[in-house]
């Protein structure tokens, strides 16, 4: 596959099978940097695996990784952090035996330069750094109108509002790739409108590229620069929205074979 | 009035050293989910070692830091080759792997320092101290200090300090500390370590008590009916818990004793952990789990 060096993330025919399941066959993708990428497709079709190998969690049988000029035959599971890859995911995974602005905290991990003994003894350098990872937590916190939650226990609070501490904590590593999973699944219209706001704010204010998974077309659609269809573990279609909205591959695999008003109607 | 007192405060400080062994599990149970039945040999094997040293003439100080870098590399040894190689099996398996290793540290303490009794002499005096018209031992008052302390700093380290906070993190979801890039092995290292500290400290004190011997070992069996109190994963439980074994083991066994011809010591603390068990399963502080059907 022809790779731009303006390219943060190339997958190269990446193949992932479990058992007699193949999840993912030959799965080619680029990521401009700075854009954003969506990834579609009905269910079973293989877009949370694509996830999951980008940030590490499966192992590809095949193809290759390339994340900023580095390649991999697998993503380094407990380096990918630290590599500038910072997610969410469709069931959440936060901190829920803790308040919102130490889940956000948490999400400075990979970003920190003091060392474990550093931390223990509380040396200079491990303090100012604590210092400043609690002012940017406030400040994220305040970017996503967290505020009046902030110090209530994560587990306490209503899905919508968990689902924003974890962009949180994505956020606050300042990620050069942002993995979104679903980022709006289980909300009320209300919330996914504010989700998506906060999302497009997100990457103006933290200059990050981000891969998202999302069911919604409409939202799809409003958000990416370039839309990636899934069917069966194969990549389908790869283009800009207006072009993949009119893919009639993709209005088979996706939504069926229906009428353009129908796909329209679904877009709004 | 005055025995009364007398009896009750004397249970009270003998429970933190409970509270003290008891630490040990909690360290370990919240963050790592696992229950260590080998916290009790790791007791045993850090006053063993600590005596020892000594009797090969090494000056206090000394002694304790080697103990002290000793329990750093037994922390590690049991991260690295236990605890690791046995990540995502389920808990049985990881207790009955502590129950092994248990039998292992012992059965190493035995190799490298022998089997014969010694006695450890920290210069705690053994003389009664009178508060008021109360009497009390000195030492019991020295160790629970010493054992207070150590609560102290153990609980605001879990509260206010970024390690702390990562220890929480990776107790609380594993899953999610990783995905921040939070290095799990390593703080599962640090974790051990911690709870091998908190068993030199009590190894030390029971040990100056009891003598160093092997028995010393059993006195996890007096932790559990604290744990079972004050819940397996709250380290004010610990506390609470070991107060309460302590307390009632000291008042029963006097004004109870008598009734039913004494010994009541020996098996009050578990007959109380029972009842408790069928009232309160999660201990008075223990997260109550809340299963979604």
């Amino acid at each position: 596959m022809m790779t731009l060096s303006s390219d943060l993330l190339v997958l190269d025919g990446v193949d992932l099978a479990f058992g007699g399941v193949r999840a993912l066959c030959g799965v080619d993708l680029a990521v401009a940097e700075g854009h954003t990428h969506a990834i579609i497709g009905p269910n079973g079709a293989g877009k949370s695996s694509l996830l999951n190998v980008i940030s590490g969690l499966y192992r590809p049988d095949a193809g290759a990784i390339t994340f900023a000029g580095e390649r991999f035959a697998a993503m380094p599971l407990g380096d990918v952090a630290r590599l500038g890859i910072a997610r969410t995911f469709q069931n959440l995974a936060l901190f829920p035996k803790m308040n919102v602005l130490e889940n956000v905290v948490m999400g400075r991990t990979a970003r920190a330069r003091a060392t474990f003994v550093e931390n223990v003894l509380g040396l200079p350098r491990s303090r100012s750094e604590e210092r400043e990872n609690r002012e940017r937590a406030s400040a994220v916190v305040a970017f996503l109108n967290l505020q009046n939650v902030a110090h209530r226990l994560v587990g306490t609070l209503p899905y919508g509002l968990q689902k924003r501490v974890e962009l949180g904590r994505a956020l606050i590593a300042e990620p050069r790739l942002l993995l979104l999973d679903e980022p709006m699944a289980g909300m009320t219209a209300g919330e996914k409108v504010e989700m998506c706001r906060f999302i497009v704010d997100a990457k103006r204010a933290f200059r990050t590229t981000v891969v998202l998974i999302e069911h919604d077309v409409g939202i799809v659609m409003d958000l990416a620069d370039r839309v990636v269809v899934l069917d069966y573990g194969r990549k389908i279609a790869d283009g800009p929205p207006d072009v993949i909205r009119n893919d009639s591959a993709v209005i088979d695999a996706y939504i069926g074979v229906v009428h353009d008003e129908r796909l329209e109607a679904t877009a709004v | 009035m005055t025995f009364f007192v007398e009896v009750l405060v004397g249970g009270l400080l003998s429970g933190i050293m409970y509270s003290l062994v008891a630490l040990g599990f909690v360290i370990i149970y919240k963050t790592t989910g696992v229950l260590n039945f080998a916290q009790g040999a790791m007791v045993l094997f850090a006053a063993l070692t600590f005596v020892s040293l000594t009797e090969h003439s090494l000056p206090f100080v000394v002694a304790l830091l080697v103990t002290l870098a000793v329990m750093v590399v037994l922390g590690w040894l049991i991260e690295r080759f236990v605890m690791k190689p046995l990540v995502n099996q389920s808990s049985i398996v990881l207790f009955m792997a502590t129950l092994g290793l248990s039998y292992i540290i012992e059965g190493v303490a035995q190799l490298a320092w022998g089997t014969e009794v010694h006695g450890l002499e920290l210069g705690i005096p053994d003389t009664p101290t009178h508060i008021g018209s109360i009497s009390l031992s000195t030492f019991d008052l020295v160790a629970a200090g010493i054992a207070g302390t150590m609560v102290a700093a153990l609980t605001l380290f879990f509260r206010n300090t970024r390690t702390g906070l990562a220890f929480r993190a990776v107790a609380d979801d594993q899953f999610a500390a990783i995905a921040v890039g939070l290095r799990v092995s390593r703080i599962w290292t640090a974790v051990w370590t911690l709870a091998g500290v908190v068993a030199l400290v009590a190894g030390l004190l029971w040990g100056a008590r009891l003598g160093v011997q092997f028995s010393l070992s059993t006195v996890v069996l007096k932790a559990l009916p604290v744990l079972v109190l004050g819940g397996f994963d709250s380290i004010a439980g610990a506390i609470v818990g070991g107060l309460l074994i302590g307390a009632i083991e000291k008042v029963a066994e006097v004004y109870v004793g008598p009734l039913v011809g004494g010994g009541i010591e020996s098996w009050i603390a578990y007959a109380v952990a029972l009842a408790f068990l069928l009232i309160r399963p999660a201990g008075l502080f223990g997260q109550k789990t809340v299963v979604r059907v």
